[in-house]
C-alpha cells in the first residue's frame, strides 16, 4: 500500500530533509510542499491525501487550524521543533508527533503507525463512502449510493440514482481504492456495485436499466461473486 | 572510551559527530544540501528578526527564532539550538524589546558565529563530496 500525501511546513530544509526520507521509505508519495496552512487548504479542498506532515507554527493559520478547517480526515503526523504542543497533539488525535530534526528510524517508527491506524479504520468502518472531486470540489458519495463507474479515456463516470459525476480518474486506479466487498470490476471499462445489479443475462448485466458487459477475462471471479441459487 | 565515526568524514570539533551521522545514514550530500540551505534561511530570517526588534514586535521576533531553531539541530550545532530554545521562552516572558535587549544581541552574535561554522563546514563537506563523486 502507498499512502499519498503533503507537507506543510515553512521551513524548506525541513521539508526538504523529510521528503527524501518519504522518497527513501518507498511508500509516501509527496504531492506537494506548501510553505503555509492557507496554501495547503487550497490544494485540500480539490484533493484528498492519505496523510499529512503538518507543521504547528507558521506563518498565518496554525497547523491546529489548518486541521480544524479539513473537510475530511487524512492522517496527520505533526512535524515541530517544540515539544509543548504534546498536549493538543493528543487532543488532535494525531497519528504521531515528531520533533525536528528526527532520524530514518524515528520516521519509520511513525509511518508504522500510519499504516496501524489505517488498518484498523478499515476494519472498523469498512470504507462506507468514498470522496471524489467533480465539479472543483470534493463530493462525499455513499458506496450504496454509486450504481456503477464507467471509464470514459482520462475521466470516469460515477453513476448513482440521483446524478453522473465525471472526473480525472482511471477505473485501474479506482479499483484499487474502491470497497472490494462492495465493488467489482466486470469489464475493463466498468466497475459495479453488486448490491445494485437487476438482471445479469449471458455477457450483459442490467441496473437501472443500463446494459453493462461482463467481459470473458472478468467472468468467472464475477460469477464466483454473484449469490445463485 | 570514544566512539569512532562511522564515516571516512569528520565534522569540525562544534559539530556532534555521532548525532549527524545518525541523522544523515552516510547521506553527506543531502547534509550538504541541507547546511546550505540552513545558511540561506538563517541569514534571511536574521534580517527580519532585526526589523521585528525594531518594531518592537516581541512576539514576530519569537517566532522568527522559533522557526530556525531546528536547523541548528539538522546541522548538528546542539548547543545553539538549546541556546535558541532558551531565548525563545525569554521572549514569551517578556512585556517589551527594551527588556530584551541584551539577550537579543547576545543571541545574533551566538547566531551569527554558527552560520559561520556552518558555512566553513558546508565548504568543507563540498569538497569532500566532489572529491568521492
Amino acid at each position: 500500500m502507498r499512502y499519498s500525501s503533503i507537507i506543510v511546513e515553512d521551513l524548506q530544509a525541513a521539508a526538504d530533509f523529510l521528503k527524501k526520507f518519504c522518497e527513501r521509505s518507498g511508500i509516501i508519495d509527496v504531492q506537494g510542499h506548501y510553505l503555509n496552512a492557507e496554501d495547503a487548504l487550497v490544494y485540500l479542498s480539490e484533493n484528498v491525501v492519505d496523510l499529512i506532515f503538518l507543521d504547528v507554527e507558521m506563518p498565518g493559520a496554525s497547523g491546529f487550524e489548518l486541521m480544524d478547517r479539513l473537510v475530511y480526515n487524512p492522517q496527520v503526523i505533526l512535524t515541530t521543533s517544540k515539544t509543548e504542543y504534546a498536549y493538543d497533539a493528543f487532543q488532535y488525535n494525531v497519528t504521531d508527533y515528531l520533533k525536528k530534526p528526527f532520524t530514518y528510524q524515528r520516521f519509520l517508527e511513525a509511518i508504522q503507525k500510519v499504516q496501524v491506524r489505517k488498518d484498523e479504520q478499515d476494519a472498523e468502518t469498512g470504507t462506507d463512502h468514498i470522496f471524489i472531486k467533480a465539479d472543483g470540489k470534493l463530493i462525499r458519495l455513499e458506496n450504496e449510493d454509486i450504481l456503477y463507474i464507467e471509464s470514459m479515456g482520462d475521466y470516469v463516470k460515477f453513476v448513482t440514482e440521483a446524478k453522473k459525476y465525471i472526473t480525472h480518474n482511471t477505473i485501474k486506479n479506482l479499483e484499487a481504492k474502491v470497497d472490494p466487498q462492495r465493488f467489482l470490476k466486470v469489464h475493463r471499462s466498468f466497475i459495479v456495485n453488486l448490491a445494485r445489479i437487476d438482471d445479469i443475462q449471458e455477457n450483459c448485466l442490467y441496473i437501472r436499466g443500463a446494459n453493462i458487459p461482463v467481459s470473458k477475462a472478468h467472468k468467472s471471479r464475477f460469477m464466483q461473486k454473484i449469490k445463485v441459487v | 572510551m570514544l566512539q569512532e565515526p562511522r564515516t571516512e568524514f569528520v565534522f569540525s570539533d562544534h559539530f556532534h559527530q555521532l548525532y549527524l551521522e545518525d541523522l544523515y545514514d552516510g547521506d553527506l550530500r543531502a547534509a550538504e544540501e541541507i547546511f546550505l540551505s540552513s545558511i540561506r534561511t538563517i541569514s534571511s530570517e536574521l534580517s527580519v528578526a532585526s526589523v521585528l526588534f525594531d518594531q518592537g514586535n516581541v512576539e514576530g521576533v519569537r517566532k522568527v527564532y522559533h522557526k530556525i531553531k531546528p536547523l541548528f539541530g539538522y546541522v548538528g550545532l546542539l548547543s545553539v539550538q538549546e541556546f535558541v530554545q532558551q531565548f525563545e521562552e525569554e521572549c514569551t516572558q517578556t512585556a517589551g524589546t527594551s527588556d530584551l535587549l541584551f539577550s537579543f544581541n547576545q543571541i545574533n552574535e551566538v547566531v551569527l558565529d554558527a552560520v559561520y561554522l556552518i558555512r566553513e563546514e558546508q565548504i568543507k563537506l563540498r569538497t569532500f563530496n566532489n572529491k568521492r563523486a
